[in-house]
Parts: C-alpha cells; structure tokens; sequence
C-alpha cells in the first residue's frame, strides 16, 4: 500500500517535495519570490510618493 | 508568477541582498549625477532664504 502511495505521489505532484541546491523547495522558492515582489511594490509606491512630493515642492522638471 | 522559481538555483542569501544593493547603488547614481550635474538642488537644499538674501544683491547689479 505505502508503495504504491509513494508512486501515486511521484506521479501526480512532479516532484514538488524536491530539495534544491539552495535548500529550497519550490512551494518555498514561490513563497520568497512574492515575499520579494511584494516588498518590491511597496517601495515602487512609496519611491512614486517621494517623487510625487519632490516634484511639487521642489524646482524639479519647473 | 514568472522566474518564481529561481531560488531554487540562486540562494536567496546572495540574490536578495545583490538585488537590493542594485536598487541602492542605481538610485544613488541617479541622485548623485542630478546633484552634480544641475545647480538647482544645491540651491534649493541650502534654502529660499539664501536666494532672497542674494535677490536684491543681483538686482542692485543689474542696475
């Protein structure tokens, strides 16, 4: 029984329980990735604020 | 998500830390070049009342 549920398991997942070179799985590379986008977007928005400020209270581009 | 999966190849304890000191030392560049190339931030960050103080100075030159 344990046999074929670690067949079925090869067989349907592709091999997502895999630990890569980094030690990371790929559920948990995905996990950073958008940990990273994330942050990523945040900084984006807060850097367009500053530069929105910038260009009303500064000389810039006037 | 695309390229989600590169940390599987790259180790995130070398990838993030290069990808932020990109971001730090692009933005820095920009800001150093705005500030060495233009003289306007130089004016504006020393203040407006440098600028009125010197204002009729220039004015009483013209004349």
């Amino acid at each position: 029984m344990r046999a074929v549920h670690v067949f079925c398991k090869e067989k349907t997942m592709s091999n997502s329980d895999k630990v890569w070179p980094t030690g990371l799985t790929e559920a948990e590379s995905e996990e950073i990735h958008r940990n990273l986008i994330q942050g990523t977007q945040i900084f984006g928005m807060i850097a367009a604020f500053a530069h929105l400020l910038a260009y009303i209270y500064s000389p810039w581009l006037k | 998500m695309i390229y989600s999966k590169m940390w599987c190849v790259v180790k995130p304890s070398v990838g993030i830390p290069v990808f932020i000191a990109a971001v730090a030392i692009a933005s820095f560049s920009v800001h150093l070049a705005l500030t060495m190339n233009t003289t306007w931030v130089k004016n504006f960050l020393n203040g407006s009342a440098k600028v009125v103080a010197t204002a009729p100075a220039d004015a009483a030159v013209k004349k």
